[in-house]
Order: structure tokens, then C-alpha cells, then sequence
């Protein structure tokens, strides 16, 4: 087993005093790839947001738990001790990055300016190419001198998540990597974090919002709703036995796992609010299990057999183990 | 045939003179009923020919014609304009932001039924509770609504003048995957109930597996494949369409259809 | 569900300049609205009430010439001795009216031209807004002294004295056109958006449109633009007496208060400062109400 590079405990985030995140507890091994999956308002962004020390920006704190990497505990970092640790130790892709990139510099110049930067003493050119190779870019020589605007949205990505690499990170963070792009260029970007996982042993912690793009390159997944963890297992746990309702019913939301003219599955009811959660389990005013317990309750993210976790007070699940917490 | 609503002959279209096609040589006929679906990437023209059929673009070439008259010839007014009506991909720009959801429906009784005011509201609420909205959410204007229930209201709006043929494009993709789920069983439970005819516009194969029964898939302006959608994907014969199918994600990862 | 209560987030740090956003303004979402209003109904309340309570006239000699401000003089008297307090009142009202003639006279009229632009053929479209673009590139003081010249024999108007008419007609002319370039660019982006193209293919008439679908989505833009502008337009008024133009002597105007001060600027500071002073907590109050409606307009933008 590989010791844990990143293990966030029971986390807690408040913006104006209101909870939006609260005991979210993850781990990642040392080349693992974490799949950290939820729909709008579930808080994984938030939680990319805490992991880059990115919070003060929008006004939140911590105010709970802790987040260790690599034996740094982040939680408490100054502003300094966070520049030695964003770039350099974990590389971030952002959201909506496909227009980060500054629009009156070539990639070049920007992709050269960052090896600089948080990579000195290295070749800068050699380096550069050797980064657009790593993501897959053909022909760098020839890219390195384009504008972004000159680009296609899967190679802008693709520069987006190179400027990534560019501090040799141990651990790459991507916040919707994929999201605003077309279907078969998600896929060469997916095959892209496969490959860098191989070639350079680093750990990714991919955020989505579709089960389905985590589901080929991801060991792990959390699953996350109403501002907390509800299910951490192995990809093939959680896509095929989940031991949660929420995972069961977003499976159960894909149209690839029903037949033509057959019902999805849907969850009744609107999803909670960030920081107006409900009182105890925050998926049960939508949980057509949820018992007494559900309502007074907040479920804790326990182990459960097989090396994962579920934060449930029970319910008929295909496998017996997530009995054993009722 | 009076049962053919919309039929499209080798046409062509430009966004202006002289420009190059977005699309061309495109074929397609939707009957009453019916369920077809077009699938492509951005670029490829799907949204271009979704325009077509909705008359907002005339062909440069070839013919559109909704039962059996080209939209040109359709006056602001006519009957025919309540055959088909069309569900937007965006749910926040596609209301009015000063409308409320009975507002936004209620307008379109009003116009095309002659009703009024009460009457009009009255049917509007009946519309809304067909697409799953009623009580206290109808008098909110979209800012208070979620996604998914915007969504439903433009597709309340989309009903209120009776169409035969909803075209949607990419009526779910800006939505979560759970609320998703809730807007296609809702086409689903229309096509039962109305009998109405879709065209699904979509980048997602999956969905378009879910909705329709035929489909074609568009490749840089061009139809590069169409037929049954079943068979379309169990046995594509262009290379692009296996691409497309490849591309779906976490396909291998999934437990097959149940 | 434990409740813990935790220290209250230190407020993030402004420029003391930026007063929409003084604590109380933070704390609360429409405080800076409400303090806006609070100081604009104040100051209209006592251009109604001074000038009537008021023991003097705006024109009598009241006192001895250039007394500083005291009891009897809040504000002082001038060169001639006249009250500075109520002539500031006064004045501003005369001003106020003016502003209310310019700024909804302008927004109705570059609203129209703007909407039809936008909605009409290109044709009309380029008409318009190559006529816009020559007045809105056209010196503005220029065409204030023409009409000024054309219409000085106008006297005085209902409740606007001699000078105001002219003044208030200039200032139109040239100040329609930057509402029809605002709301031409709005209505051309709303035009795009999908509810639109809804209307349309739903065959509503091109004055639907506009009236129940444009329009409604343009008011709050327009408004707090309205208000801004009432800004603007105060200053062009209260500027207009430095090249003779605007309200006439003896009715007072709050620029011809400012320029009959300057000369005894050194000795009798009061006679320029206090009517500037009323000035600035004018146009305050307005940009408070400018930033909030401003804030909704970019909020409802989402």
C-alpha cells in the first residue's frame, strides 16, 4: 500500500458565517487518482477551492478539520507558506480555464514564463516542449508560437493543464477539466491524465459532475452531496454497488443504464441550499429510505467492509455491509 | 401524405451570402410521432439545421417545408406556426427574466387561443401542471426557479400553442445529471400523452439513444450516417460514429441496461 | 445539528473613498439605497420648504453684505447682502426641476430611437446611429450657446425663469443620444438572447416584443442611468452660467450661486462653498442610488 499523499479529515468551510462544507474527509494515495463527483451546489468545487488555499478569495474559512499533503498540514498555511505549496507541490487546472489563458501572449511566452517561475534552473525551452509533449500537443515548436485565440478548445486545455506541470507538482488538481468540451476531445483529455499518471507518477484529484468521465480513469471516487462526503470507494465499488442512495440514484440517472422508452430513476425534491442545509442526514427530505434517524441525525462517513465508506444510517442496499451501521 | 409535418429536401444552409455551408445535402422527414435525433459536435451544423426546421433559417438551397409549405411562404400569424415549436438548450437565457412562469405561458393562450386574461391563466396552469409545475413555483419569475424547473417552463411555453413537433436542442445539457433524468422522462411522458413528434439535437449519444428511435449524425456539415438508432450504435458503419461511441464516457465502467 | 458560534469575520477592508460601501452600507443589502434616498428626499424637502418658511426672499437685501453664516444666515449673505440659504434652496429647486425636464425628456427620446434602431432595418439602423454618433461627437458647448442665443427672448415658463427653458432644450438635443447608443447595444444583446427567438417563432408582433419583452428587461439599466446622468446634467446646468448661458439673474441657480462667489472666494468662502457643498451631497446621494440599482442590474444579470 501506498502511504496516503493527501488525507483532508472532517473539514469544515464557512462563507459569512454560513457551513457550506462540513466534515468532508478524503484521501488520496501517491499516484492514485481520485475521482471527487457531485452536482451543483455539493461543495467539490469549494473543496478544490480549500485545497489550493484559495478560500480568503471568496470570502471563506476553515473551521474545521484539517488537510495534510505530503506531510505539510495546509490548514494554517500563511500566504507564504501556501506560494511554496500551489504550483510547486500541487498543480491546478481551474474551472472554466478554456479562456485562462491571457489572450495578447503566445503560449509560449506564458508556458516559458511559468517553467521560470516555479521551475528554475531548468532548460526553459527544452522544459517547455518537453510539457506540451506530456499533454500530448503535436508539433510544441510550432505551438509554442501560436496565440490562444489561434488554438482549438481541446489544445487550449490542453496548454491549461501543461502550465499545470510546470512546477513538477506531486499532485494535479482539475476542476471540470472537461466540461465545456466536445465529447470525443473529453476523451484524448482524459487519455492525456491517464498517460501523465504513468509517465510522471503524480496524483490527480479530478472534479466532476458526471460519474461517467471519472469512471475510466479514477482508482477512487467520493462522491459528495450537500456539502459533505456521502461515499468513498473504488470506482468499480461505487459504479456498480452503491452504498449510498444518492450514488444509486445518480447511476440510476444516466441513460445509458436504462432501455429505451424505460423511466430514469429520479430523486424527488429540489436539492438543499448550500449552507441552509437540513437538520440530520442532508439527503433525507429526498431519500425515499430515510427513517427518524434520518431527520435528527447527520450521518458520520464510516469504513465499511472492502476498504470504503458511506455516510448512511442504513438502507436495503445490494450488499449487506451498509446494514451494519442501522 | 398529411401525416408527413416537416420535411426537408437536399438543403442547404449559410449563415450569409457567400459564406460556406453550415450545413448541406441534408434530408430528413419527421411524420406524426415520429422520434429522430441528430447528433454531432459543435461545428458540425446539428444546430444550424435545428434553426431550419424551426423557420428562423431559410435554406439557401433545396426545400424545408412544414406540412408541405416552405416556412417562407408561413405569415407571422398562420395556423401552421403552431405545428412546431422549439425547447432551448440555455434555461437562463431562454425566458423572460420579468416574466413569471404562468406569465410566460399564459402569453402564448392569450395570442393564439384569444383568451382572456383569467381564461388564459387558467389554461396556462393547466399547461404548467402537465410539465410537473404547480402551486406557489408558477408566479416565480426565472431567477427564483431551479434549472431544471426553467426548463420545464420552457417547454410549458413550447406546448401552450398546441405544436405537433417539439424540436429540442440540447434541451438537458446544461443541467445535472439527476435533473436531467427528471426533463427526459418528461419528454418521454409527452410523446405518450400528446403524441407529439421530437427531434432531439444533441452532442450526447446516450440521450439521444434514450429519446428517439431514428438518428443521424452530423459531421462538418455533412450527414455522415443515419438509420434506426438501435442499430446506429450497435453497428456503426462510419469510423466518426465509432469515435462518437467510444467517446461516451464511463460506457465500459457502467452495469449494462437493466 | 450542533450550532457553534464563531467570531464574526472582520469586515474586508476598502478605500474609505468607495461609500457604497461603508459598514452600515455592507451590512445591510440596501442600506446604501436607503442612505441615497434619505439625502435626496432631504434636499428636495427643503428646496419646497425653505423658500416658503424662509423670513427673507430670494432677492431682498436681508443683511449686511457678505456676513459669515449665523443664525439669522446659516449660509452667510452675498455681495448684495442677500441670504445665501434661501437662494441656495431656491436654486436648487430651479435646478432640480431642470434636471427632472432633461433627464426624462432625453431617456424617452433616446429610448425610442434606441429601441427603433435596434429592431428596425439596417438601414434605419445605420440612419440612426450615424446621427447619433454626429451629435454625440459634435462640441456639446457649442450648441448650448446656439439654442441659448435662439431662444433668449423666451421669458419665463410656468415655475421656470428666464433662461431655464433654453437651457433645459440644449441640453436635450445633445443628450438623447448617449441613451440610444445604451439601449440600441442592450436591445441588440437581448434580441440574441433565446426567450426572443421564442417570441418570435411563437409569431408575436414586433410591438409585443419590444413592449413586453424588451423594454421590461431594459427599464432598470435605463433608470440607473436616468440617475447618473441627473448627475451629469446638474453640472452641466450650474456650469452653463460661466459662458452665460442658463437660468438668468437675480433667479438664483446653484452655478450662478458658485460664480457670483468666486470673486470673494478669499474673504467670504461661504457664499461659494455652502451652495457647493448641497452640490456634492446631491450628486453623493445620486451615485449611492446609481451603485445600488447598478448592483441589480448585474445580479439579475445572472
Amino acid at each position: 500500500m501506498n502511504p496516503d499523499l493527501l488525507t483532508i479529515t472532517g473539514l469544515g468551510v464557512e462563507i459569512n458565517g454560513l457551513p457550506v462544507l462540513s466534515d468532508v474527509s478524503l484521501s488520496l494515495p501517491s499516484h492514485g487518482v481520485l475521482g471527487l463527483v457531485g452536482e451543483t451546489g455539493s461543495g467539490k468545487s469549494l473543496t478544490c477551492r480549500a485545497l489550493m488555499g484559495l478560500l480568503p478569495r471568496i470570502g471563506g474559512t476553515v473551521v474545521a478539520g484539517s488537510m495534510e499533503f505530503a506531510g505539510t498540514t495546509l490548514t494554517g498555511l500563511d500566504d507564504r507558506g501556501w506560494a511554496k505549496v500551489r504550483g510547486r507541490q500541487i498543480g491546478f487546472v481551474p474551472q472554466a480555464s478554456l479562456n485562462a489563458l491571457d489572450p495578447v501572449m503566445t503560449v509560449g511566452a506564458q508556458l516559458k514564463e511559468a517553467v521560470r517561475l516555479l521551475d528554475p534552473g531548468t532548460d526553459v525551452k527544452a522544459r517547455s516542449h518537453e510539457l506540451l509533449d506530456l499533454v500530448r500537443l503535436p508539433d510544441p515548436a510550432h505551438v509554442l508560437r501560436r496565440y490562444p485565440h489561434e488554438l482549438s478548445g481541446g489544445m487550449r486545455q490542453r496548454v491549461m493543464i501543461a502550465l499545470a506541470l510546470a512546477g513538477r507538482p506531486r499532485l494535479l488538481v482539475a476542476d471540470e477539466p472537461t466540461t465545456a468540451l466536445d465529447v470525443t476531445v473529453q476523451k484524448a483529455i482524459l487519455e492525456v491524465f491517464a498517460d501523465l499518471r504513468t509517465a510522471t507518477g503524480m496524483s490527480l484529484l479530478l472534479v466532476t459532475h458526471d460519474l461517467g468521465v471519472v469512471a475510466d480513469v479514477a482508482d477512487t471516487i467520493a462522491v459528495m452531496y450537500g456539502g459533505t462526503v456521502v461515499e468513498l470507494g473504488s470506482t468499480q465499488q461505487v459504479m456498480t454497488d452503491p452504498s449510498h442512495p444518492y450514488t444509486a440514484a445518480l447511476l440510476g440517472a444516466r441513460p445509458t443504464t436504462r432501455a429505451a422508452g424505460e423511466r430514469l430513476v429520479t430523486i424527488p425534491g429540489v436539492p438543499a441550499v448550500p449552507g441552509q442545509w437540513p437538520t440530520g442526514c442532508r439527503f433525507a427530505p429526498r431519500c425515499e429510505w430515510a427513517r427518524d434517524v434520518c431527520r435528527t441525525q447527520q450521518p458520520a462517513l464510516l469504513p465499511l467492509a472492502d476498504d470504503r465508506s458511506s455516510a448512511c444510517h442504513g438502507w436495503p442496499a445490494p450488499h449487506e455491509e451498509a446494514h451494519a451501521h442501522v | 401524405m398529411s401525416d408527413l409535418l416537416l420535411e426537408v429536401t437536399d438543403a442547404e444552409f449559410r449563415y450569409a451570402k457567400g459564406a460556406p455551408p453550415a450545413a448541406h445535402h441534408i434530408t430528413l422527414a419527421v411524420r406524426a410521432g415520429d422520434s429522430l435525433g441528430i447528433v454531432g459536435e459543435s461545428g458540425s451544423g446539428k444546430t444550424t439545421i435545428g434553426r431550419g426546421l424551426v423557420g428562423s433559417l431559410h435554406p439557401s438551397a433545396g426545400a424545408v417545408l412544414v406540412q408541405g409549405r416552405p416556412w417562407k411562404s408561413i405569415r407571422r400569424r398562420d395556423p401552421v406556426r403552431r405545428v412546431v415549436q422549439m425547447v432551448f438548450q440555455d434555461p437562463y437565457a431562454s425566458l423572460n427574466p420579468m416574466l413569471s412562469a404562468v406569465g410566460t405561458v399564459a402569453e402564448v393562450v392569450r395570442v393564439w387561443d384569444g383568451l382572456a386574461a383569467r381564461p388564459a391563466v387558467a389554461r396556462a396552469e393547466e399547461i404548467l401542471a402537465e410539465v410537473g409545475l404547480t402551486g406557489e413555483v408558477i408566479t416565480r419569475r426565472p431567477a427564483g426557479l431551479s434549472g431544471g424547473q426553467r426548463q420545464r417552463v420552457g417547454i410549458a411555453r413550447a406546448l401552450a400553442c398546441g405544436p405537433q413537433v417539439l424540436v429540442a436542442d440540447e434541451p438537458t445539457s446544461a443541467l445535472d445529471v439527476s435533473v436531467q433524468a427528471n426533463v427526459l422522462n418528461l419528454l418521454l411522458d409527452l410523446r405518450e400523452s400528446r403524441g407529439l413528434a421530437l427531434v432531439l439535437i444533441s452532442h450526447d449519444l446516450s440521450v439521444v439513444d434514450y429519446l428517439t428511435e431514428r438518428a443521424m449524425v452530423m459531421y462538418r456539415g455533412e450527414v455522415v450516417e443515419s438509420g434506426p438508432t438501435g442499430s446506429l450504435l450497435s453497428d456503426p458503419q462510419h469510423p466518426y460514429t465509432r469515435e462518437l461511441i467510444d467517446s461516451i464516457p464511463g460506457r465500459s465502467a457502467l452495469p449494462p441496461a437493466a | 445539528m450542533t450550532t457553534t458560534t464563531l467570531a464574526p469575520t472582520p469586515a474586508p477592508r476598502r478605500h474609505w473613498l468607495r461609500l457604497p460601501h461603508w459598514r452600515f452600507a455592507g451590512r445591510h443589502p440596501n442600506g446604501a439605497l436607503a442612505l441615497g434616498l434619505g439625502l435626496l428626499g432631504l434636499i428636495v424637502l427643503l428646496t419646497i420648504v425653505v423658500p416658503m418658511l424662509s423670513p427673507h426672499s430670494a432677492t431682498d437685501i436681508a443683511g449686511t453684505p457678505l456676513s459669515p453664516p449665523s443664525l439669522a444666515h446659516p449660509f452667510g449673505t452675498d455681495t448684495v447682502g442677500r441670504d445665501v440659504f434661501v437662494r441656495t434652496w431656491l436654486g436648487g429647486r430651479n435646478d432640480l426641476l431642470m434636471v427632472i425636464l432633461v433627464v426624462l425628456a432625453s431617456s424617452t427620446i433616446g429610448t425610442l430611437v434606441g429601441v427603433v434602431a435596434a429592431m428596425g432595418s439596417p438601414l434605419t439602423d445605420s440612419v440612426l446611429m450615424r446621427l447619433t454618433d454626429a451629435i454625440i461627437s459634435f462640441p456639446g458647448m457649442i450648441i448650448v450657446m446656439a439654442i441659448a442665443l435662439v431662444f433668449s427672448d423666451m421669458g419665463e415658463v410656468g415655475p421656470f425663469p428666464r433662461g431655464a427653458l433654453p437651457a433645459v432644450i440644449a441640453i436635450v438635443v445633445i443628450n438623447w443620444a448617449s441613451y440610444t447608443r445604451l439601449v440600441r447595444g442592450e436591445a441588440l444583446s437581448m434580441r440574441s438572447r433565446d426567450f426572443v427567438t421564442a417570441a418570435t417563432l411563437l409569431g408575436y408582433s414586433k410591438s409585443r416584443i419590444v413592449t413586453r419583452h424588451l423594454l421590461p428587461n431594459l427599464a432598470t439599466t435605463v433608470v440607473a442611468y436616468m440617475v447618473v446622468d441627473a448627475i451629469v446634467a446638474v453640472v452641466t446646468i450650474a456650469g452653463m452660467p460661466f459662458i452665460g448661458a442658463g437660468i438668468q439673474p437675480p433667479a438664483p441657480e446653484w452655478g450662478s450661486l458658485m460664480l457670483a462667489g468666486t470673486t470673494v472666494l478669499y474673504t467670504a468662502w461661504w457664499v461659494t462653498v455652502m451652495p457647493g457643498l448641497v452640490v456634492t451631497v446631491y450628486g453623493i446621494a445620486l451615485s449611492l442610488i446609481a451603485d445600488s440599482l447598478l448592483a441589480q442590474v448585474d445580479g439579475g444579470a445572472r
